[in-house]
């Protein structure tokens, strides 16, 4: 997501932020977003690892080079079947970044940082999310975590 | 393989329709010159041939070169039409443009069974950044879509994956369809002994092949300087061979667990050279002879000296093995192949997989741009071996289980078969005049593709509360009562519906009800069917104050389709000035 790409397109276009974790559902984010957005949408994708957050608290142990590539992988695997899924629908993402931390700070964080104006969520992506976010935030899967709890 | 390919489309699909095929010229070098990879474009004949046949105007998509989304005058694509015509026998006319008036017209004028070459397609900046207007164009000029060019299917173009978006049908042509299904093949059913011959550089691109290959091998062979790493986890004395020491640590684990399932095997002996003196003959551009070189052991290269090609005992290991193999996957070369004699064993193994492998029948497939041109630069019989794929990239991804997604925008045959309904999206927009309802309406069209859709305004009343009484005794109170509730909700409406005109969306209904908002909500919701409730919510107001009220919480926990939660942005926000549109 570099500031040249972010920077370069003269139309306002909508920045859409889509965050992944790598579970099933993030396909129905995918899916929802690309069947809603408007024709200009740019699709911002990024990987919120859970773990400790490296950048802001350097004296954690860091992880080992080995470590860092065997997440690279885990990470290009989940931004290629969402490049995929984005595809199957003739669009494909803008920009994607790995991040690692708490999830939901790191969604709300680079949302702001990059101005998007709407977050597209799975339902099992955090409340605090939906609930802090200073832009919109579509939910693919309302009321699935609910309806999954009851059973 | 579920995508649908072109020759499974109905002939009246076809026939007397114009078709964009998408194929790939573009040769390693031609950033250079105009040089188109002739292999390439005869894999694409079969599909200009049959479009042809079946009496289709086919309009061809191709680019050269990285002229960088302007006009380079030798990378025009007029001798790649020429080329064309005399492969096909029927003459290719060229475009100067690729979108425009100017195509548009020729397309008009186009009869069943001709062909048309728009003009280099990276003369346009839309194409690499798959740019909606620019595949919008390009999707005018055709009627259905077809995507031959595999070499470029792990990118996303306008003229692969936005003009989908436009067209449908969207087919595989016939060679995009053959890669896919032999990697199919080898990958979901392999027929066993399944074995593999990874080589080349770039471990970091390897390690991800090799641990989706592992589960599915039965024997796997490392070679090329891949290998260096692997001897090395193993400790043995690989003289100057380059390691890759950040990556160590998962090469020894990758053994640990792949000796436990499959033979795992690595060269056993190694053409070498002085390390000095093979650099000497690189700074000198690779020109005069090439330094001495010696036999060695894998295990007792000395210091100084650089495997450059594996040694017999190795090619014969290698011979063994796809000899007994009933699929055999290669990718990357073997040694140092551009300085002659330490192409040796790679040509060996060619040369096998030439007279032996392909006229048994054994499924083989040979991969990546190095190995290619390896192969190539032999001169060996290339459309002998059964199948060797035109491109590298994509066939690493494929290897490593990523889709690819110029192929994932294709249709898949099922929904040709019964294609999905579609009918205009349905909108439930819940209204009740405050501000944060209002913003939801002013925002929708720029968060939302609304256009076409249908929009439902629904206003939940509360309930009177019960002034019975009065209301008893006084018929008259009532109604005027009455006429006020008819008046808010009248007023509500125009309110609502107002910025939605000017934003060119259509209201389908309006409709008031009484009862909780959230009940009624979910319930319109699910009457109308609808596709999208869009509620308006504040941001956060001065201190971290969250204001998403219960009633969005409440139809956020229960709602069967999505919600959009329209924010109306924080004072804080404002004041910065970023989200004020």
């Amino acid at each position: 997501m570099t500031e040249a790409k972010m920077g370069a397109v003269p139309r306002e276009s909508l920045r859409i932020l889509i965050p992944l974790s790598g579970a099933d559902s993030d396909a129905s984010a995918l899916h929802i977003a690309a069947e809603m957005a408007p024709r200009d949408a740019e699709f911002f994708l990024l990987h919120a690892r859970s773990g400790p957050d490296e950048e802001r608290y350097p004296d954690f142990k860091r992880a080992s080079e080995a470590e860092r590539f065997e997440r690279g992988i885990e990470s290009e695997r989940i931004f290629a079947r969402a490049n995929a899924i984005l595809a199957s629908r003739g669009l494909i993402s803008a920009g994607q970044l790995v991040m690692q931390g708490d999830p939901e700070e790191i969604i709300l964080r680079v949302a702001n940082q990059m101005a998007a104006e709407l977050i597209v969520l799975a339902a099992d992506a955090a409340r605090r999310v939906i609930e802090r976010a200073a832009c919109s935030v579509l939910v693919a899967e309302p009321g699935v975590a609910v309806r999954l709890a009851k059973v | 393989m579920d995508k649908v390919v072109i020759n499974q489309l109905p002939v009246e699909t076809l026939r007397g329709r114009r078709v964009f095929v998408r194929i790939d010229a573009d040769a390693e070098t031609s950033s250079s010159g105009a040089l188109f990879d002739e292999s390439k474009l005869r894999s694409s004949l079969p599909t200009l041939e049959y479009l042809r046949d079946v009496g289709a105007r086919a309009v061809i998509g191709a680019s050269l070169g990285k002229p960088g989304g302007r006009v380079v005058e030798s990378l025009r694509l007029g001798p790649l039409a020429e080329r064309l015509s005399l492969m096909l026998g029927s003459p290719v006319r060229k475009l100067g443009d690729a979108i425009g008036r100017g195509p548009q017209g020729a397309v008009a004028g186009m009869r069943d069974g001709d062909f048309l070459l728009l003009e280099n397609l990276r003369f346009y900046s839309g194409e690499e950044a798959n740019d909606a207007d620019f595949a919008h164009e390009l999707a005018e000029l055709c009627d259905v879509y077809c995507n031959d060019a595999f070499a470029l299917a792990n990118i996303a173009l306008a003229s692969t994956v936005g003009i989908t978006r436009r067209v449908r049908p969207a087919a595989a042509g016939l060679a995009l369809a053959r890669e896919l299904m032999m990697f199919e093949a080898a990958l979901d059913r392999p027929d066993p002994p399944f074995v593999a011959l990874i080589a080349g550089a770039r471990l970091e691109e390897k390690l991800p092949v090799l641990e989706n290959l592992l589960p599915r091998l039965n024997r796997l062979f490392i070679g090329g300087s891949l290998a260096f790493t692997f001897l090395e986890a193993k400790r043995r004395d690989i003289g100057s061979a380059p390691v890759d020491k950040a990556l160590l640590p998962l090469v020894k684990d990758f053994l640990k667990k792949a000796e436990k399932e499959i033979e795992i095997i690595l060269p056993e002996d190694f053409i070498t050279v002085q390390v000095d003196e093979f650099r000497e003959y690189e700074e000198r551009g690779r020109t005069g002879e090439p330094p001495e070189w010696r036999l060695e052991l894998e295990n007792g290269i000395p210091p100084f000296y650089l495997p450059v090609d594996v040694g017999p005992a190795t090619i014969n290991r290698i011979k063994g093995l796809f000899e007994r193999a009933r699929t055999i996957l290669w990718n990357g070369p073997l040694g140092v192949w551009e300085v002659e004699p330490f192409g040796a064993a790679t040509r060996a193994v060619a040369l096998l997989v030439v007279e032996r492998v392909s006229p048994r029948h054994q499924r083989s497939i040979l991969c990546g741009d190095s190995l290619a041109r390896a192969i190539r630069s032999f001169n060996l019989p290339v459309e002998l071996i059964r199948h060797l794929t035109t491109g590298g990239e994509p066939a690493l991804q494929l290897l490593a289980g990523n889709p690819l997604p110029a192929v994932s925008a294709l249709d898949n045959e099922l929904d040709l078969v019964a294609p999905i309904e579609t009918r205009p999206r349905r909108i439930l927009l819940p209204a009740d005049g405050s501000e944060r309802s209002l913003e939801a309406a002013r925002k929708l069209g720029r968060l939302i593709d609304a256009e076409g859709a249908e929009i439902s305004i629904l206003y939940v009343q509360k309930p009177e509360a019960f002034a019975v009484g009065k209301a008893w005794i006084d018929p008259d109170a009532k109604q005027r009562r009455e006429i006020g509730r008819r008046q808010e909700a009248e007023r509500i409406f125009d309110i609502t519906t107002a910025p939605l005109a000017q934003q060119r969306l259509n209201v389908r209904r309006q409709l008031t009800v009484e009862g909780d908002p959230a009940d009624e909500i979910l319930r319109f919701a699910d009457e109308i069917g609808a596709d999208l409730i869009v509620m308006g919510s504040h941001g956060r107001t001065g201190v971290l104050r969250v204001l998403i009220g219960g009633v969005s919480r409440k139809v956020l926990d229960r709602a069967k389709c999505p919600v959009l939660i329209v924010r109306i942005p924080g004072r804080s926000r404002v004041e910065v000035g970023t989200f004020e549109t």
